[in-house]
């Protein structure tokens, strides 16, 4: 009986099932395309969401794409140079905090990426002009004002994928992401110096390196991006009555106290693996050179292969990971093949290559699980202050154990540093041990979605 | 002049008593300094363009007796000729270790040397430098000198640096022979850290004969008649490829052990108090925990 209703009332356009309460859509407001029930629907807005991810990598890792560039032309050395990262990350450590509280208190989802992505233009632009002007400062800032953007930006991009993907393809939508992030990172790399040089040898090292960072504004682009997206968002909302959340509940400051325990746990998991893995991607290929006796080169290409193995395979196992369920399985899994990688660094002679391959895959595996279980254990009104605290916490514990991971080194070199990663993942409270403490308080698979 | 003349003319001038107490013994003798022009950046002394070498024994030398510590066991061969050339040497009487870098172990069976370039006024735009040592082993029937590379997994004293070269002095007659061994790292500041650590390249052993060795080296006084010994030469070398040669800092100091017996080795001895890894590192093979959880 319901059944033949049902059939009966179906559009016969969209070819779905149409229940009650549902605004009518009709013409091309009803296609595959632009329904937002449907799943093509959302991999358009997907595609706006990694764009994103692709332009403000690209943008975040130019310093480094023209470094010898960069300092040659303006006349600094590799402190000074490297400041126009840390004048990007220090700061961060407590606005991505702020950035998600006013993107769930102040802002909305919406106008806080039209904003934070404001700050990725304006920052970009300052830059580029920094380098046409012959001010350095004038770059220091740029960076600085692009760092406002940057991080929150990301918040905003996660919050947007719960919103959207949420126990559907999550774990995929994520996967995608590090992997556009990662394409925009090594894009970036190879082709930042070869428009640095189209511009031939006589030209003035201003002007190109100025057109060089233009060019990189180029791949922000995200005016329109960000409208499209937002449009479809309250398009989705209105149709889908997403927005009752949204509008109902006070948010106030001291949420952040409220935050249920797997949230914490999630985020120690998050800071604990990831001081194990960035520091060593800095610190790495100086020892792969002196341990395996390789070239600099070589060891460079064996350390960019974490990065090279997740944009490959971060989609693929997002998939997976959407298939099973069992977020912290997974999670558990990326921390001990990481584990099993670092051993094998420190403890033997094996080929790096080897090592290094795991490690890729654990990161992907652990990126993909960790990040969207965020989303099943907090409430929609405080996902962005999550996300956001989330980013802060890793900030801070990248910045401090960066400098911690250097001053071991010096001291006591890179046995004890790979012993020291080590203990990060599997230590006393530290991630390996957390995920079986995360798995009491969510005893069954956190999400099934396909299932 | 005369003096020196003298003592290597006269054979066995030195020599220990009764003659059956010396169970084995070997001699390093720093032989030359080799100046090279490294213009492809190579740090290798084996693609030099040009050399300018000069024997150690043509400089001049301060007085040793002044530089002698009592206490330390240890004294200075210094010369003045190309600027503050020295050979620091010290010997033991417990095992230790060096308080600076390499932070070599020794034993009381061993020696450490510790050779150094400071402000030496260089030939060449792109110079660097390369010592070569002359190594005296048992009687030529033996089986002789032979170099090796071992290598560690241990960087803890020495951070950044995982292999250790040797070189090893056969002796037939009792199972312990004698040994020079370092870590192929040089040191371009006298406050040495991983940063200013610079490689130090070996080119392999070379047969050599006694026209070779230099005349005045008390070796001839020791053994008498070398030529009825295995003698080999090594070039060691200072510098990676990029690091502004010598002239970029104008310092370089190279250390090393010279013994009986076998090299001691940094172990995994107490390596690492792993205290934080056993106990949790337990749950990981837990398999009924991953069992649960998997299914």
């Amino acid at each position: 009986m319901t059944e033949k209703n049902e059939s009966e009332r179906s559009a016969l356009l969209s070819g779905r099932p149409v229940t009650e309460n549902e605004e009518h859509m009709t013409g091309c407001g009803a296609t595959v395309c632009c329904d937002p029930h449907r799943a093509l629907h959302r991999y358009i807005a997907l595609c706006f969401i990694c764009l994103l991810s692709f332009g403000s990598y690209f943008c975040y890792d130019n310093p480094a794409a023209l470094q010898l560039q960069i300092k040659q032309t303006m006349g600094i050395d590799t402190q000074q140079f490297m400041i126009l990262y840390s004048i990007y990350s220090w700061p961060n450590v407590i606005l991505c905090f702020f950035g998600g509280f006013l993107i769930d208190r102040v802002f909305g989802i919406r106008l806080g990426t039209l904003i934070f992505s404001g700050f990725l233009i304006v920052g970009q632009s300052l830059f580029a002009l920094g380098a046409l002007f012959q001010s350095y400062l004038l770059m220091v800032i740029g960076r600085f004002v692009f760092g406002l953007g940057g991080e929150n930006l990301a918040v905003c991009q996660s919050t947007y994928s719960v919103f959207w993907f949420k126990n559907r393809e999550i774990n995929f939508v994520f996967g995608l992401q590090l992997s556009l992030s990662r394409i925009g990172s090594t894009f970036n790399m190879n082709i930042m110096p070869v428009i640095f040089n189209a511009f031939g040898k006589t030209a003035d090292p201003y002007f190109k390196l100025s057109m060089a960072l233009w060019f990189g504004y180029l791949n922000i682009d995200t005016d329109e991006n960000v409208a499209v997206r937002g449009l479809m968002d309250i398009r989705a909302s209105r149709i889908l009555k997403r927005d009752a959340l949204e509008t109902g509940e006070v948010i106030r400051f001291r949420d952040i106290l409220d935050f249920p325990v797997s949230l914490w746990l999630i985020f120690i998991i998050c800071v604990t693996y990831y001081v194990a893995v960035f520091p060593f991607i800095s610190l790495g290929p100086a020892f792969i050179a002196d341990k395996f006796n390789t070239t600099t080169a070589y060891a460079n290409l064996i350390i960019s292969l974490v990065f090279i193995i997740s944009a490959v395979a971060s989609p693929i196992i997002g998939v997976i990971v959407d298939y099973t369920g069992r977020n912290i399985f997974w999670v558990a899994l990326g921390v001990l093949l990481t584990l099993g990688a670092h051993m094998i660094l420190a403890f033997t002679f094996a080929p790096p290559l080897l090592a290094m391959c795991i490690m890729g895959v654990a990161y992907s595996v652990l990126a993909c699980a960790l990040w969207p279980m965020v989303a099943f254990v907090t409430p929609e009104h405080q996902l962005g202050t999550a996300y956001g605290c989330m980013q802060s916490i890793q900030n801070l514990g990248l910045a401090v154990v960066a400098i911690i991971a250097g001053g071991v080194v010096d001291s006591s070199g890179y046995l004890i540093l790979e012993v020291f990663f080590c203990a990060w993942l599997c230590g006393k409270n530290t991630s390996f041990t957390t995920c079986r403490q995360l798995m009491h308080l969510i005893p069954p698979p956190p999400s099934s979605p396909s299932h | 002049m005369m003096e020196k003349k003298e003592i290597m003319k006269e054979q066995n001038a030195i020599r220990f008593l009764p003659k059956d107490s010396v169970l084995f013994s070997s001699a390093v003798i720093f032989s030359r300094l080799i100046d090279f022009n490294d213009t492809d950046d190579t740090a290798s002394l084996s693609k030099a363009t040009a050399m300018n070498v000069r024997l150690f024994e043509n400089l001049s030398w301060d007085n040793f007796n002044l530089t002698i510590d009592h206490k330390k066991h240890q004294g200075r061969f210094v010369s003045p000729s190309l600027g503050n050339l020295s050979l620091m040497v010290q010997s033991f009487e417990d095992e230790g270790r060096g308080s600076l870098l390499p932070r070599l172990r020794h034993t009381s069976n061993s020696s450490y040397f510790e050779f150094a370039l400071k402000n030496i006024s260089t030939v060449f735009k792109q110079s660097r430098f390369a010592v070569e040592v002359i190594l005296v082993g048992g009687d030529k029937q033996q089986n002789g000198t032979s170099f090796s590379i071992s290598r560690s997994i241990a960087d803890q004293y020495t951070p950044s640096v995982f292999y250790v070269d040797n070189i090893n002095f056969a002796n037939s007659n009792s199972s312990q022979g004698g040994y020079m061994s370092w870590k192929p790292v040089a040191y371009t500041e006298e406050e040495r850290h991983l940063a200013n650590g610079r490689m130090v390249h070996q080119y392999g052993l070379n047969t050599t004969s006694v026209g070779y060795v230099p005349s005045y080296s008390i070796a001839h006084a020791f053994y008498g008649n070398l030529s009825q010994l295995n003698l080999s030469s090594m070039n060691v070398s200072f510098g990676n490829d990029g690091d502004g040669y010598y002239a970029a800092s104008n310092y370089l100091v190279w250390g090393g052990l010279i013994g009986y017996g076998e090299a001691p080795l940094d172990g995994l001895s107490m390596l690492i108090s792993l205290s934080s890894l056993p106990a949790s590192g337990f749950q990981l093979f837990d398999s009924r925990w991953w069992i649960r959880h998997m299914s």
